[in-house]
């Protein structure tokens, strides 16, 4: 591969994968305090800002590393044995700053031009939103949902569902600075617990036309970012690939959960002194969860790998590979589900209490495949549809 | 093909030999109920295998074959297994047979392929009780029945896998070479599934085979075996017997495939009692969505699996133990995964689902019938990676290893 894409960012994605693998013990020690809190604490969101882990999509001249699209994987992965909400924020948070370098210039410089660590939380879904196009750009109040990291971020991304004549809604991106958005302290949870995914609240603000995209200019080839942008990454479509974003805590996760499944066997004798890892059912279980993460992991390199050729190319995706991608990545969710799920019923009584590091991981898990794009029913029957040549109506 | 033709067709690619074989689909399609009936593959389609050439993908260039890496011959064998499953099991298995014999017993080799590019060579594993070879006189006298020899009736050699008892300790495990006629075929394969692959038995009453014909089954499962001074390429650097599930778990995987496609064939048309288009049932389309998941995700190991042995090799490096226990537990993941994903489209088809004549039927007991060679064995695979995963001695099943690997050290005294 010529480029940037080659060697050298293979590299910096290895080197940031150390990183992450080495920040595991520390996490890990706060997994108590995380849980309580139900937010991340500021020790951890410090480590990351520290590590540049938010940063490695975000552009070169904007302070990042301009990693490829597909890094957040590996990385946040590496994560999510020390704490499951860290490497889900981190790949959320690592996605949106990828998305944010499709928008406007001017945009990307408010955010990242004066702080290039400033970062920003997203919120896609709304309970109660009001919109309207003024001069200049939106007037904006409402509560958006489930916004994960939302305590700390310093801008929100938000989507805004802008009211046409006699049409629907026209759907935008909108960046919002910290001053004009609170958390609400909702977020009370089995997964994912310290992600602090809370509600955010948006109180008569304007929106200046800059820092909004629609829907269609941030899925476009090339996005009005990619004019200071040139890196191969921001010229892949936003919601062709958007959906990797979970794969990376979800396979890590599984595989904490096999580590400590196994790690935690070696040591184990029954109540009547069996050595548990001779059995040969705790051994078929071992290996039928570790071919499931096995597969996912080459599943998802296997897509890492066409995103990082179609960006190359900045010819976009086909709609048959867009379909794939979605049903795998929620297959993906599947197989690491199936996979924690299988060693946690292996467990007994231990295997339920809070502090097992399985039990958290399987909730950890749950959490991850709760997301939009990791459902399995949505996601996977527009590729159904496609094979049994079903038009499929809407948004993928 | 002459000596020259075959010197033109030198940079042949795997890419190359897939399309050929595709290119006979249709054929195959056509005779697969006289295969059915048969019970081996009809003369007609072993003849376009061979003139297709992809049965000497990995046969050494010394011989006239292509020497493309290991895993060339799964390739194909899955693409024929799309079509037709026992096209595609016969292809697999003699394909293998092809590559190994790059690292045969140099003797053995020149005997059997010098000038005979084309020579099809059978060989069974299994043999019953009391099967055995007893040295004698530069050579052995060797009895007994070995079972399931898929493609025998075609062969012009079989080669018999065969324990010799030692004075003591276990039996050395021996492969022999043996010319057809030297050995009587049994028919037994009656089965449901892979029906037309005509696994016979092979039976030697009481005879004689020289040394010549004999290689041991610790050489050729090592890295670098005896024969390969004939044959230095990377191809062959690699253990005969811990890579050999692939060749089995292709075509299974291609059998599945076909079942996807055979369903998607009909259900894109077919219409419910009540005039309903069932393409626009939902169940349906979860069906097809996971199916497809599930033979995309086995591919995904299987194209994994491949890169990593062909790094190994070229690197001359030996696969460590915990890797081929995991290349044999991924073989046995993916016929699990194309047997869930056959089974769940057979079982939304209704009374046709059952019916010998749809295709869909056919590729599912196939896969099914692929998934039950031992080499597959979840319970075996599974148990042997679970013991090595959690730090416990090795499993039943590595006693054959342990054997082979003492054999392997009396091999370098």
């Amino acid at each position: 591969m010529g480029d940037d894409h080659g060697q050298k960012h293979k590299a910096d994605t290895a080197e940031f994968t150390r990183r992450a693998a080495a920040l595991v013990p520390k996490l890990a020690q706060r997994r108590r305090e995380t849980l309580d809190l139900r937010r991340l604490p500021e020790t951890t969101v410090a480590d990351i800002l520290d590590a540049g882990f938010f940063k490695i999509m975000q552009p070169a001249r904007l302070g990042g590393f301009e990693l490829p699209y597909g890094s957040q994987v590996p990385i946040s992965a590496a994560l999510a044995p020390g704490c499951g909400a860290t490497s889900w924020i981190v790949s959320v948070v690592a996605t949106h700053h990828w998305m944010l370098a499709k928008f406007d210039a001017k945009a990307q410089d408010d955010v990242w031009a004066k702080n290039p660590n400033a970062y920003a939380c997203s919120a896609f879904g709304f309970a109660e939103a009001n919109v309207a196009k003024v001069d200049g750009g939106y007037k904006v109040s409402g509560r958006w949902t489930y916004s994960s990291g939302s305590n700390h971020a310093d801008w929100a991304m938000i989507v805004l569902a802008v009211p046409r004549d006699g049409q629907s809604p026209e759907r935008r991106f909108a960046m919002v600075p910290r001053s004009e958005f609170q958390a609400l302290d909702n977020w009370r949870s089995v997964g994912l617990r310290g992600s602090g995914s809370n509600d955010i609240v948006v109180r008569e603000t304007f929106v200046p036309d800059y820092r909004t995209i629609g829907f269609d200019e941030i899925d476009l080839v090339d996005s009005p970012g990619t004019k200071v942008n040139r890196a191969p990454s921001y010229r892949l479509q936003t919601f062709g690939v958007f959906n990797l974003t979970g794969v990376g805590p979800a396979i890590g996760l599984a595989k904490a959960a096999l580590d400590a499944f196994t790690d935690g066997i070696k040591q184990r004798r029954g109540t009547f002194g069996a050595k548990l890892a001779e059995l040969q059912n705790i051994q078929i279980r071992v290996s039928e969860s570790s071919a499931e993460i096995d597969a996912a992991r080459h599943i998802a390199e296997y897509h890492i790998g066409h995103f990082q050729q179609e960006a190359m190319t900045g010819k976009g995706a086909d709609k048959t590979h867009i379909l794939k991608h979605q049903r795998d990545c929620a297959y993906i969710g599947r197989l690491c589900t199936r996979a924690a799920e299988r060693l946690a019923e292996a467990q007994g009584a231990g295997g339920l209490s809070e502090d097992n590091p399985l039990q958290q991981a399987l909730a950890d898990i749950k959490g991850v495949c709760a997301h939009i794009t990791m459902g399995w029913d949505a996601n996977s029957v527009p590729y159904g549809k496609s094979l049994l040549g079903i038009e499929h109506q809407g948004m993928i | 093909m002459s000596v020259s033709a075959l010197q033109k067709d030198q940079n042949v690619t795997t890419q190359d030999l897939v399309a050929r074989v595709a290119a006979l689909a249709p054929k195959l399609v056509e005779r697969r109920a006289k295969g059915i009936a048969l019970r081996r593959l009809p003369d007609e389609t072993v003849a376009d295998l061979v003139a297709t050439g992809a049965l000497r993908a990995c046969l050494p260039k010394r011989w006239g074959g292509y020497e493309l890496p290991f895993g060339t011959h799964t390739d194909i064998a899955m693409e024929l297994a799309r079509h037709c499953g026992s096209s595609g099991w016969v292809a697999g298995i003699i394909g293998s047979h092809n590559w190994w014999l790059g690292k045969f017993n140099p003797a053995t080799q020149e005997e059997v392929l010098s000038g005979r590019p084309d020579a099809l060579v059978g060989a069974a594993f299994a043999s019953k009780p009391g099967s055995k070879a007893v040295a004698k006189d530069g050579g052995y006298v060797v009895s007994g029945e070995w079972m399931w020899a898929s493609g025998v009736d075609h062969c012009d050699w079989c080669a018999l896998m065969t324990p010799s008892p030692q004075p003591s300790g276990p039996p050395d495990l021996l492969m022999i070479m043996w010319k057809r006629g030297e050995y009587r075929i049994k028919d037994v394969w009656n089965v449901p599934g892979m029906k037309a692959t005509g696994s016979n038995n092979a039976v030697i009453d009481e005879a004689f085979v020289p040394a010549s014909r004999v290689s041991r089954i610790a050489d050729l499962n090592s890295k670098v075996s005896t024969g390969q001074k004939l044959n230095d390429s990377w191809v062959y650097r690699l253990p005969m017997l811990d890579v050999f599930a692939y060749s089995v778990a292709g075509p299974t995987l291609g059998c599945a495939k076909g079942a996807l496609a055979s369903f998607l064939a009909a259900m894109t048309s077919r219409t419910a009692l009540d005039g309903a288009k069932v393409a626009d049932f939902q169940s349906l389309q979860l069906r097809a969505a996971e199916s497809s998941a599930e033979l995309d995700a086995a591919q995904a190991l299987y194209d994994a699996d491949m890169s990593f042995l062909r790094a190994v090799a070229q690197a001359n490096q030996d696969i460590a133990p915990h890797d081929i226990l995991r290349i044999k537990r991924n073989c046995s993941y993916i016929a699990n995964l194309s047997k869930r994903a056959a089974l769940r489209l057979v079982e939304a088809m209704g009374a046709g689902g059952v019916d010998d004549a749809n295709p869909v039927q056919t590729a599912f007991a196939d896969t099914m019938a692929g998934a039950a060679h031992r080499a597959l064995s979840w319970d075996i695979n599974a148990s042997a990676y679970g013991k090595s995963l959690l730090g416990t001695q090795t499993s039943p099943d590595d006693e054959v290893l342990k054997r082979q690997a003492a054999a392997a050290a009396a091999l370098k005294k």
